[in-house]
């Protein structure tokens, strides 16, 4: 596999507090701050992290959508290497071809007041791709691919439901055959067997055009499910990146462990036993000293509120920033082939 | 796979005449308007106006120019189908009017002689004038074949007060207009600026309003308009009064694009239109603009009234247009004393005419409000 | 009613007026609750399942109007069966019930709470209301309750405002003034759905311990089948209105009968076999609007055991499996087809 998205040191940060007319901020949010991670072709990379922890704005910052404050973004495609962040705004709206967005809300994310057609072949006319006919040859096509009824793209989106809605949106995303595509809790708002749904759709569309995904989610089955590495956040750092099974199974950073122990699993014979965490969530405007989870981790120790940890390996493709990794022995999901073994 | 029919087949049948999910917001917002009575109530009364403005030249009676010394301050005429002594005739006519001196005062006045009847007939020919400044014509859609008829009656110097009102509703009507598209254009695009810029642009569009906005109207228009030349014609007067009145009345609509603008930048259909590759102006014209085009008539049904109370009260003034224009503060101008209200109260007849426009436009108002959003529950 | 049900719903019918066009909502919805048990009402959205749960307090807008059916009350201690459907929407029969006997918490936790008022202010007004307590009597109970639901000092946490909170923490405070006066029975609706997974924890940990100590019924509403399976004593499953599959809860995800609960079972990602991620079956379709509401059972146009001319001819009535499980179907489901990790075992 090679890497398709390079992510170096990127920072978001917000000015808060604003005073007077020309004023200073009086803060910061760090919303996102100094993240690096890799993104190979052909993946599925799951970000996840509770609200406030800063994954939607890393989402949105790797395709510029919002601006990092700082921070680098290398986009390896057919050999070339792009510096996203140095694109001026035309070259930017020529790199969105190639990455894309999938957003939570299917009723905000879709203009009431155009048609399904329209909303769908926008791309194509934006970046003067085919028009006319051509144009809606091309919009079937891809509805036809997102499971949607080609009878009905005259209609508004207003006649759909919330599962076909998103069908709608993601048909949006890919009809310029992007090669990465942002998920930003793109099953989030729907019904459970709609979810299934979706989360199929985005499994075949993967296959079938070779996407790569990052899938923003808080729900950590659906993560599971269709991600092959899982990155976690918490206050704008990111704190675990790992293979699924070995991040859900065998965490080894304690925000994670607290994480999977919170999950209630769909099966009553087996009752959960969650890590509880103590404390608020410091603010992301002034977030602690040292490891930022210190305040809430009870393996925590004087090292941990005073040295930042840093990302670095300890198995191979699992990092960690944690003081302790090394010693620290913790419990992941539940994995039913190892309570099979026992 | 398709359902079998549901339990309710009256929503069925609705649904199949209406057809909401193809229909476009403006589709939608029509349904919803039609509800509001009177807002409906509203549209007839303006398409009324608006028809007897556009057709004044034909439907009154004469020019308005036209003087009839023999019906000086004459009272309106009524029309009548029976006669004094109770006989029904199909054609309707008015009683004739003759002249006599009064003994004690000597002033020419008016008698109604019962017994001679003018009646009244159709496509007649009278002063001529030019349909719609195209091409000259005397035809009248309606007069008094023997003498003359004057709806509203007549001012001091014989003038048909009906057909002046016509005329006025006329100039009134465009003045709004004009002066509304002018305040839209400016408003659309200093809220727009702001709105969508936001940062130092916003600042100082916003300050710019509020300033205008502090500054109290009355005397603000009645500098500006003291300025004109006394020597321009009426038509230069005519532009510069509207263009004086859309000058501060940009200021609420800039406020209603740029918070909805504000809003709607917020939208993920915004970012998603980003993404789409749609450059800025494209973003704003084909994403944002349909969306808040229907609070921007919300504000324009609005801001029309004002205007036209702008203008009324400005030439009631004597410093807004002037005579030989008709407006209806024109011809207002006129009653202005305890006098001629009076003696001759129907003088005060375009103020019926202004009060119609400006309840009218309220009530459209009122609708549009209620229906700008279609796709909120 | 039997003696240790404490609610009772029988054969509940609401209805939505719009444009003098009556549509159903909930149709013939019954279940019973037992002291000190948790019910689980679990259905998608639409389906019904937060009217039936706000009709039980009254609290339906104004559109929505019970047509027929009973909601029988028993007070703790009391022999007197009060059916809340008989009494007037607003007045003082109902008033007493709310908040006193039952009390209600809800999903979103910002707009339950005034933000121009203290928290201890609004928790406290719920005790001084039903109560009849002196002021300082009512700070002191609410400050207990508070530090009971797990806020840090919560004599300090009285004179905060909603915003100085957090989302858990709202939660925590709505559930203290909903359990202030000890009521014998909790609604939850969707407690737990706006929260982050970590105090989705916290809050379901909270609310199974004041049961336990406070011997509270909660009637639990939610989508997620995980919180369901985490916290439920019995389950009942909607679609569009109706029950369609009623039991206790271990029961039901061992041994789910109703296509509809099979179906959603299956749908649900799971984390227990991430090494052979079988594909989800999603159920096909979506919710029809409850405009175009499908006749007979309302589940048979996505439904994988459809009969032709027998599912959209009639509703299929309720039909007990065993002692406590029933089903609406004409054809249940003869074998459990979700593995759960026992049987993956084995």
């Amino acid at each position: 596999m090679s890497v398709l998205l390079e992510i170096s040191d990127i920072k978001v940060h917000f000015p808060v507090g604003k005073t007077g007319f020309f004023g200073r901020p009086a803060g910061y949010v760090r919303a996102v701050d100094g993240v690096s991670f890799t993104i190979e072709a052909g993946e599925t990379l799951g970000l996840v992290g509770e609200s406030g922890s800063g994954k939607t704005t890393l989402g949105r910052a790797i395709l510029r959508a919002i601006e990092p404050t700082s921070g680098t973004i290398r986009f390896h495609k057919d050999g070339q290497d792009i510096d996203v962040t140095s694109l001026n705004n035309k070259q930017l709206r020529a790199m969105w071809r190639d990455m894309q967005m999938i957003f939570q809300d299917p009723y905000s994310s879709l203009n009431p007041r155009m048609t399904v057609r329209d909303v769908i072949g926008e791309p194509l006319l934006a970046n003067k791709v085919a028009k006319g006919e051509e144009l809606k040859q091309r919009v079937k096509q891809i509805a036809t691919q997102c499971g949607l009824d080609v009878e009905h793209l005259s209609r508004y989106p207003h006649a759909f439901s919330g599962g076909q809605r998103q069908r709608i949106a993601i048909a949006r995303a890919l009809i310029l055959h992007p090669e990465f595509i942002v998920c930003d809790e793109a099953v989030s708002a729907l019904d459970v067997s709609i979810q299934a749904q979706i989360l199929n759709l985005l499994k075949e569309l993967q296959i079938d055009l070779s996407l790569t995904f990052l899938f923003i989610a808080h729900d950590l089955a659906a993560v599971a499910y269709v991600c092959d590495r899982v990155e976690v956040m918490y206050l704008g750092t990111i704190v675990e990146i790992a293979p699924t099974e070995g991040l859900y199974y065998t965490p080894r950073h304690p925000y994670t462990e607290a994480l999977m122990s919170a999950i209630p699993e769909a099966d009553p014979t087996k009752e959960m036993t969650p890590y509880l965490l103590t404390g608020e969530r410091p603010s992301p405007a002034n977030p602690p000293d040292g490891c930022r989870f210190n305040t809430r981790c009870r393996y925590a120790t004087d090292l941990c509120r005073t040295d930042v940890p840093l990302l670095t390996p300890i198995a191979s493709n699992h990092f960690v920033a944690c003081h302790h990794a090394e010693i620290l022995s913790l419990q992941g999901a539940m994995d039913h082939e190892e309570v099979a073994l026992i | 796979m398709t359902s079998p029919d549901t339990t309710i087949p009256t929503t069925k049948e609705q649904r199949n005449k209406r057809r909401p999910e193809m229909a476009s917001q403006w589709q939608l917002m029509w349904w919803k308007f039609k509800k509001h009575y009177l807002a409906m109530v509203g549209v007839i009364a303006l398409s009324v106006l608006v028809f007897l403005a556009v057709f004044a030249g034909i439907i009154s009676p004469d020019v308005p120019k036209a003087r009839n010394n023999a019906y000086l301050s004459g009272p309106p005429m009524g029309i009548h189908f029976l006669d004094a002594q109770g006989d029904f005739h199909l054609r309707p006519f008015v009683y004739a009017r003759t002249t006599k001196r009064d003994p004690v005062t000597l002033r020419k006045i008016a008698v109604v002689d019962t017994d001679t009847h003018w009646p009244i007939e159709f496509f007649v020919r009278g002063g001529s004038y030019k349909f719609w400044g195209l091409f000259k014509t005397d035809i009248h859609l309606f007069g008094a074949s023997g003498g003359f008829i004057h709806l509203f009656g007549t001012d001091s110097l014989g003038r048909d007060v009906f057909a002046r009102t016509l005329y006025a509703t006329r100039v009134s009507l465009s003045i709004g207009l004009v002066g509304v598209t002018l305040a839209f254009v400016i408003g659309a695009m200093m809220g727009g600026i702001a709105g969508y810029f936001g940062g130092v642009a916003d600042n100082v569009i916003m300050r710019l309003i509020e300033f205008i906005r502090s500054i109290p109207t009355l005397p603000l228009w009645l500098a500006l308009s003291a300025a004109l030349p006394r020597d321009w014609s009426s038509f230069q007067v005519y532009l510069a009064i509207t263009l004086i009145l859309a000058l501060v009345g940009w200021t609420h609509l800039a406020r209603t694009v740029r918070s909805k603008l504000l809003a709607l930048r917020e939208e993920d259909f915004t970012l998603a239109a980003k993404l789409s590759g749609c450059s800025n102006s494209r973003i704003i014209l084909r994403h944002l603009l349909p969306s808040f085009m229907s609070y921007m008539i919300v504000d324009v049904t609005i801001a029309f009234p004002e205007i036209l109370l702008a203008e009324t009260s400005l030439s009631f003034l004597g410093l807004g247009l002037r005579e030989p224009v008709e407006s209806w503060g024109v011809l207002l101008f006129a009653a202005q004393n305890v006098r001629t209200l009076a003696h001759t109260p129907w003088l005060l007849i375009p103020g019926l005419f202004v009060v119609i426009a400006v309840l009218a436009f309220n009530f459209i108002g009122d609708g549009a409000r209620d229906a700008a959003d279609p796709y909120s529950k | 009613m039997n003696d240790d049900t404490i609610l009772e719903v029988k054969d509940l019918h609401i209805k939505l007026k719009s444009d003098g066009v009556e549509f159903p909502i909930v149709e013939g919805v019954s279940f019973e609750l037992k002291a000190g048990k948790v019910l689980a009402l679990v259905g998608e959205s639409g389906c019904g399942k937060s009217v039936t749960s706000a009709s039980i307090l009254r609290l339906l807008p104004r559109e929505l109007d019970i047509t027929s059916g009973q909601i029988q009350f028993r007070p703790p201690g009391s022999d007197k069966v009060v059916n809340i459907v008989d009494l007037p929407k607003e007045g003082k029969g109902i008033r007493h019930v709310r908040g006193n006997q039952i009390a209600m918490i809800f999903q979103e936790p910002m707009s339950s709470f005034s933000p121009l008022h203290t928290i201890g202010n609004q928790v406290s007004e719920v005790v001084r209301l039903h109560l009849k307590v002196s002021k300082k009597e009512a700070r002191a109970r609410t400050v207990k309750m508070l530090d009971k639901v797990g806020i840090s000092d919560p004599d300090r946490a009285f004179d905060q405002y909603p915003y100085e909170f957090s989302g858990g923490m709202r939660q925590r405070a709505m559930i203290a003034k909903a359990l202030s006066c000890n009521p014998s029975v909790l609604i939850a609706d969707e407690p737990t759905t706006a929260l982050d997974v970590t105090i989705q924890a916290q809050v379901l940990d909270l609310m199974r311990e004041l049961r336990r100590e406070m011997g509270m019924a909660i009637v639990f509403i939610t989508h997620d089948l995980g919180v369901v399976a985490q916290i439920a004593d019995d389950v009942a499953i909607m679609y569009m209105g109706r029950i369609v599959e009623q039991g206790p809860v271990r029961e039901i995800f061992a041994n789910p009968r109703h296509p509809y609960t099979v179906n959603l079972l299956r749908a649900v990602p799971r984390l227990g076999n991430l090494r052979d991620r079988q594909k989800l079956t999603p159920i096909q379709g979506s919710v029809p609007s409850l405009f175009d509401r499908p006749t007979g059972c309302t589940f048979h146009p996505r439904c994988s055991a459809y009969i032709k001319g027998t599912c959209e001819a009639s509703v299929p009535p309720m039909v007990n499996i065993s002692e406590h499980h029933s089903v609406r179907c004409f054809s249940p489901e003869a074998t459990a087809p979700v593995a759960t990790a026992s049987e993956v075992a084995t």
